[in-house]
Parts: C-alpha cells; sequence; structure tokens
C-alpha cells in the first residue's frame, strides 16, 4: 500500500473513532515506521514491534496508527510527507464536514456515504500530488 | 461572524436573473467549440445539457426550470473533449447535477463545482475513456498543447489564439471564453477578483517556476511562456466559469485573492512537475475543498462558540 492510500484509509478510519486528547501523536506514526524499518528488516520483529508502539503511543487512535503504519516508508522525506498530508487533510477535511448541512443532504446519503464521497473526491483530487 | 438587523434591500437579483446571465456569456464559448469542432460538438453539448436537465428534474421538479441545470451541463461539455462519446457527456451532466449539486442539499450548497467533481468522478470510474493513448491523463483537458510527449512541437501563437489545437470543447475558442468571462465580471455575475487573480498567478508563475525532467528535454515550449498556459490548456474556463462559481468560492474578498491563488498554484504543480497535462479542473475542486478553512481564517465562521456550537454557515 502506498503511503498515500494509506493516509486516506486513516483520514476515513479516524472519522469511525472518538478523537483523543494527544490525537497529534498519530503524526509520529510514520516516522516510528520509518524508523524502525531501518533498524529492523520487516520480516523479524519490525512489523509486530510497530504495531506494538502505535498502540501504546496512541491507544484509542491505535486503528488509524495501524494504518499509518503499514506503507514501507522510503525515506524519511516520505514519512514526514505522510504525516503532513495527513495534518493537512485532516484540518480541510474536517472543515469541509462541518459546512455539510445534514439536514439539506438526503436521508439516504446523511451520514457517512456523504462524508465517503467528500474524501474519494479530496482523494481524487489530489492524486497528481503523489508524482512530486 | 457579525450579522446585522433588517431592513434589508433586495438586489433585485434572482436565480434565474443569473443563470441567463451565464448562460448568455457562456454561449459564445459554445458556439465556438461548435463552430470550431462541428456537429459532433453540437452533440457533445446538447448531450450534457439534456443529462443535466433531466438529472434536476428527477431530483428537484421546483429548480428544473431555473437555468442551473442548463448552466451546469454547458460548462461541463465544456471540460470534454469533442470525440467525447454522447451517452458520456449525458452521464457526465447527471451526474454533476445529481452528485454534484442535489448530494449535498441542492443549489447553494455544494462544496465543490458540480461541472468539475463529475469530471473528476467520470475519471475514477470511466479511466478506460480517461486514460487511454487517443485521450490523454488529464485534469480538464484531452490532449493538449500542454502534453508533455517528447518529440512533439509546441503551438504556435496564432494557432494558441484561433484555439487551433487539440484540447476539450472549452479551448477551441479561447477568445469566446475570454468575452464570456469579461461579459459576466461586466454584469457583475461574478468577483472579479477572482479570474484576475488566478490568471495573473498563473502567469507569473509560469515565468519563475523552474522547469523540472518532464518538461525539459520534452516539451521546453512549456518554459518561461505564459501565454501557453493561459490559452493553451483550461485556465480562461477555469477562471471564469469553475472558479468564479460564487457558491463555491469564499465570501469575502482577500478570502477569494487566496482562493484563486491556491487554485493558480495547483495548476501550475500539476503543469510542471506531474505527467498530467494540465491540472485546471482538479485545482478547482482543490481550492473548493479549502474554501471553509479560507473563510474560518479570514471571517472566522464555521468555528466552534465558547459554548460549544458551531457557528452557521449561511449564503
Amino acid at each position: 500500500m502506498r503511503p498515500y492510500d494509506a493516509v486516506f484509509l486513516a483520514l476515513v478510519a479516524s472519522r469511525c473513532l472518538d478523537r483523543p486528547k494527544r490525537w497529534w501523536l498519530v503524526l509520529l506514526v510514520p516516522l516510528l515506521a520509518y524508523g524502525i524499518g531501518c533498524c529492523e528488516p520487516p520480516g523479524r520483529f519490525a512489523l509486530p514491534a510497530t504495531a506494538l508502539l502505535v498502540v501504546v503511543l496512541v491507544p484509542r487512535w491505535a486503528p488509524v496508527g495501524l494504518l499509518l503504519a503499514v506503507p514501507v516508508y522510503g525515506t524519511l522525506v516520505q514519512s514526514l510527507g505522510a504525516a503532513a498530508t495527513w495534518l493537512g487533510l485532516d484540518v480541510v477535511f474536517n472543515s469541509l464536514l462541518a459546512r455539510v448541512r445534514d439536514d439539506a443532504v438526503p436521508p439516504r446519503l446523511r451520514g457517512w456515504p456523504i462524508r465517503l464521497l467528500v474524501a474519494a473526491v479530496l482523494y481524487y483530487t489530489l492524486l497528481p500530488l503523489t508524482w512530486l | 461572524m457579525t450579522t446585522t438587523a433588517g431592513p434589508f434591500i433586495h438586489s433585485g437579483q434572482t436565480n434565474r436573473k443569473i443563470m441567463v446571465m451565464v448562460l448568455v456569456s457562456l454561449s459564445p464559448s459554445l458556439l465556438g467549440a461548435v463552430v470550431r469542432h462541428g456537429m459532433g460538438a453540437g452533440v457533445v453539448i446538447v448531450s450534457a445539457i439534456v443529462g443535466a436537465w433531466v438529472a434536476e428534474w428527477v431530483f428537484d421538479r421546483g429548480q428544473a426550470f431555473d437555468g442551473s441545470a442548463l448552466v451546469t451541463g454547458g460548462i461541463f461539455a465544456l471540460v470534454l473533449p469533442p470525440t467525447a462519446p454522447w451517452w458520456l457527456a449525458m452521464l457526465g451532466g447527471a451526474l454533476a447535477i445529481g452528485l454534484g449539486k442535489h448530494a449535498f442539499g441542492g443549489l447553494g450548497r455544494n462544496l465543490f463545482n458540480p461541472a468539475a467533481l463529475a469530471r473528476v468522478v467520470l475519471m475514477g470510474i470511466l479511466p478506460a475513456y480517461f486514460f487511454s493513448p487517443a485521450w490523454t491523463i488529464d485534469g480538464l483537458t484531452a490532449a493538449s498543447p500542454l502534453a508533455k510527449e517528447s518529440g512533439a512541437l509546441g503551438p504556435t501563437f496564432t494557432e494558441l489564439l484561433s484555439g487551433n489545437t487539440l484540447g476539450s470543447l472549452g479551448q477551441a475558442a479561447p477568445h469566446a471564453v475570454l468575452v464570456g468571462g469579461l461579459l459576466l465580471v461586466a454584469l457583475r455575475a461574478v468577483d472579479w477578483r477572482i479570474p484576475l487573480t488566478y490568471l495573473a498567478t498563473v502567469a507569473f508563475l509560469a515565468l519563475v517556476l523552474p522547469g523540472s525532467a518532464r518538461i525539459e528535454g520534452h516539451a521546453p515550449w512549456l518554459l518561461g511562456n505564459p501565454l501557453l498556459h493561459l490559452v493553451g490548456g483550461g485556465s480562461l474556463l477555469a477562471a471564469f466559469f469553475l472558479l468564479a462559481d460564487p457558491v463555491t468560492a469564499p465570501f469575502s474578498p482577500n478570502g477569494r485573492i487566496a482562493f484563486a491563488i491556491i487554485a493558480a498554484l495547483y495548476t501550475m504543480l500539476v503543469r510542471f512537475y506531474t505527467p498530467y497535462p494540465d491540472g485546471a479542473a482538479l485545482a478547482v475542486l482543490f481550492a473548493n475543498a479549502t474554501v471553509p478553512l479560507i473563510d474560518r481564517t479570514v471571517l472566522g465562521i464555521g468555528r466552534t462558540s465558547e459554548a460549544g456550537l458551531v457557528e452557521p454557515w449561511t449564503r
């Protein structure tokens, strides 16, 4: 899985769970995954060690953190980019959802469908940036 | 958010009046596309408009005669290549209205420009029509003068201004898009700050941005050529008809300037540093996505108050 895809999955997953007080710790996960990947080959203890650290770091947002830990980050810049992208998208996504008036949205699209639609639009809109 | 008490003076504008103004401004571009590409373009335009109108009639019969579906269908047709099949144009028109407008609550409540959204959705669900060799990967156009193809030749000045280049229907007659756009500004149907800032920023970035390996050796004419970036891609159409849509633009003048700069930056990033020939439609969606954030930063609306209530969005 590409870091870009992981960031979007994590973004959607974060809406399934209550936001913890120290939610920003999830931004450290890509760096953590990169750091552990540098020290240890992925086949041995790297994945369980990363998973364990993620659960300890952000217990209430562990699924979000685990999704961000799944991709193999090739460089430090890539891991920093994933964290920055997640943060930026989180802010933009929140502000967009705040503008959606649930009472105006057709009943069948209220809640998750409209959120997924907004996330999908953002996904395709930002896709060209993966070439940078 | 500061609100004032009445009485208020009605500006005299109605949805129907505004839509008529936009349709009149759009007609030179539609006519130019038919003159340039023949009846095939006419079929695409009519199909897109019919698709949009039928969707409007299905979702909200009360709005079916206010002209907004005709405007959306017409604008959507202009982001399609002249070779697009009629059913794709019709499907896109219907998606623009159904998904781009009514999914968010109808007229005035959409977060994204419906025409740009329909284009991007179609790229996602029917990639074969958008990623085939004859129809280059793109955010707004077909194989355009902005394509970074090795061995291709850059368009001449005359070709650019006459629209004698490959691309979408909206690129067939740049002067017609410009005339229609200026008419929109003169009629005050759109805020002049958005097109002016967007086009000026695109031109400025075309001059100052350093080239990438994707351009140097492949399409060197893209470097330091503001005219090509203003006329050759979807910039004019995006500036006047997509970005300037008052529903999906920020409330404040300063916010609108920031919004146009963001769109121009994204357009030029895509053109210079990705394989996509043009990114104007994607830039429109990206800029639309930043609107609530811009409004919150500039005007403070949409923030959560001390009582835990979110300030309402009003248009």
